[in-house]
């Protein structure tokens, strides 16, 4: 589903590759934690398969496509086939909580009665039916992820890439996440999350990829977070 | 392609953006005036032109009994007279008349030209004026072609023409619309910058909203479109403005100041002729504004990643 073949990545004016010679594979169902200290190269991982970066060595595949060879007006589609979460949420602040989910289906030119109808199944998902007409800035930090979230996953995608999710949130609100996360990966999404929160990863006890200074140095199917640190 | 989303979003824009519009509205407004006042100025010389060239004569005045110039010795023999007329006439098509004015004639113009001089007429004998000939061309550019073939025909004494006289007008005019035009192309990239400015400072107010909706895989298109109406949208506002500028000349300079003074001297612009300058202007807005956006929207794009 997702496929690095020694993949480097060094951006300009910077000495040490972001990434060196990673070569990994990501099947369909799976939930994958990608750990590392920062600047250890897990949001390069990510943006790569977003296609927001080039690899500079190297191929990254998605769905079967290289995406070296896929052109700029089709990065579009990949990206509708992919959900991205972020730790500062990244909500519109002017627009309702439905209104911030239809967002991103009125951009992708979806018809509205399509757009009425998923919607409210999505808030639902989330566990935020009943908030659908607050506006981002009446919700707390929880909350406010699951809108991004259901954001993210609206247009059911095939993966879910989520960089940090909890990282602005205390311990009790990120259990929740991490089972809206885990149920979203039950209906066969991919999930792949970048984490620093240890616990978690050592909770949920699955695919762990370590990265350390761009180097790939550890693939674990049911991971800990680390030895030691 | 939602329309109704696409509109949404440029109302949007537009109310955030309102101060930098209006900005943008004034200016491509006073460019596309002095435009439009150009398209107005062409318009009056080719009216004018078309009158005066209707009208416009050349004048061959034969040698008299005391002409100064060394080409007569004496007046003009009849055989050099029935010479020139000959020349004259194997001119047409180009030449389209010719008539004759002997000096009886050529006195009663002179007598109704200066009546307000009396004492002129009084002290000028009828057979100082010299006999001549009043030709009318098809096409009064080709003057030269007259003057060369007569001017140094024994008998002749000067081949005269109203159309340099004229010419040295309309060059006036053309000097003034190209200066019109000048100004006007510096004052459209003054606006093209202007519009560049305002479409980047929307984009960037909205940067949020374009990041996600790169992330969720809206096409490029559908991100930048509201940017693009938005400034085509002032486009449009800064022609419409200009024109009501270049209505108000009309109305006010030419029909109240000018045209009591020039109406003698011909025809003046009227008002459909003013109207249809109201497409080139909006086109030239709409197209200009377009352009401008477009171009700053990749530049911006490829910088920012919006």
């Amino acid at each position: 589903m997702i496929r690095f073949d020694r993949v480097t990545k060094i951006y300009p004016r910077q000495s040490r590759p972001a990434l060196q010679d990673v070569s990994l594979e990501i099947t369909k169902g799976e939930f994958v934690f990608v750990v590392g200290a920062s600047g250890s190269g897990k949001t390069t991982f990510l943006r790569l398969v977003l296609k927001e970066e080039k690899p500079t060595h190297g191929k990254v595949y998605v769905a079967g496509k290289d995406l070296s060879r896929l052109s700029s007006w089709k990065v579009p589609g990949l990206r509708r086939q992919i959900g991205t979460v972020f730790q500062d949420f990244r909500l519109l602040p002017n627009k309702t909580v439905a209104q911030n989910v239809a967002f991103a289906l009125e951009v992708i030119g979806r018809p509205r009665h399509q757009i009425a109808r998923v919607v409210p199944e999505v808030l639902d998902l989330v566990g935020l039916a009943d908030k659908a007409d607050r506006l981002p800035s009446e919700l707390s930090g929880g909350e406010q992820q699951r809108v991004a979230i259901a954001r993210a996953f609206v247009n059911r995608p095939m993966v879910l890439l989520a960089d940090e999710p909890t990282g602005n949130l205390d311990p009790a609100t990120s259990v929740g996440i991490m089972k809206l996360l885990d149920r979203i990966n039950r209906t066969g999404t991919i999930v792949i999350m970048a984490t620093h929160d240890a616990q978690i990863v050592d909770s949920m006890r699955r695919r762990v990829i370590e990265l350390d200074g761009g180097h790939l140095v550890r693939d674990q199917s049911r991971g800990v977070y680390g030895y030691s640190n | 392609m939602r329309l109704r989303f696409v509109l949404s979003e440029l109302a949007i824009s537009l109310r955030r953006n309102l101060l930098m519009l209006f900005a943008v509205v004034v200016i491509t407004a006073f460019s596309l005036f002095l435009f439009g006042i150009a398209l107005l100025v062409q318009r009056q010389v080719n009216l004018s032109q078309h009158y005066w060239y209707q009208r416009l004569q050349v004048s061959v005045y034969l040698c008299a009994e005391h002409s100064t110039n060394p080409n007569c010795p004496t007046a003009a023999t009849p055989e050099q007279v029935q010479q020139v007329e000959q020349t004259l006439n194997s001119l047409r098509p180009l030449v389209q008349s010719v008539q004759f004015i002997d000096q009886q004639q050529a006195y009663e113009i002179f007598k109704e030209e200066f009546k307000d001089l009396p004492d002129l007429v009084k002290n000028t004998p009828p057979d100082a004026l010299p006999e001549s000939f009043t030709v009318k061309l098809s096409d009064p550019a080709k003057f030269a072609v007259v003057r060369d073939a007569v001017a140094n025909q024994p008998g002749v004494d000067q081949v005269q023409d109203e159309h340099t006289f004229l010419k040295k007008l309309f060059d006036i005019a053309a000097s003034a619309r190209n200066f019109a035009i000048a100004l006007a192309i510096f004052v459209i990239i003054a606006a093209i910058v202007m519009i560049g400015v305002a479409v980047q400072v929307s984009a960037a107010s909205r940067r949020r909203e374009t990041g996600i909706m790169r992330l969720v895989g809206a096409s490029n298109l559908y991100i930048q479109l509201p940017f693009l109406l938005e400034g085509m949208l002032a486009g449009l506002g800064g022609a419409l403005l200009g024109f009501a500028f270049v209505a108000a000349t009309k109305y006010f300079f030419i029909d109240r100041a000018l045209r009591p003074v020039l109406a003698p001297l011909g025809s003046l612009i009227e008002w459909p002729a003013v109207l249809g300058t109201l497409p080139y202007l909006a086109g030239a807005g709409v197209v200009i504004a377009g352009v401008a956006s477009f171009v700053t929207l990749q530049m911006y794009m490829v910088r920012q990643r919006v």
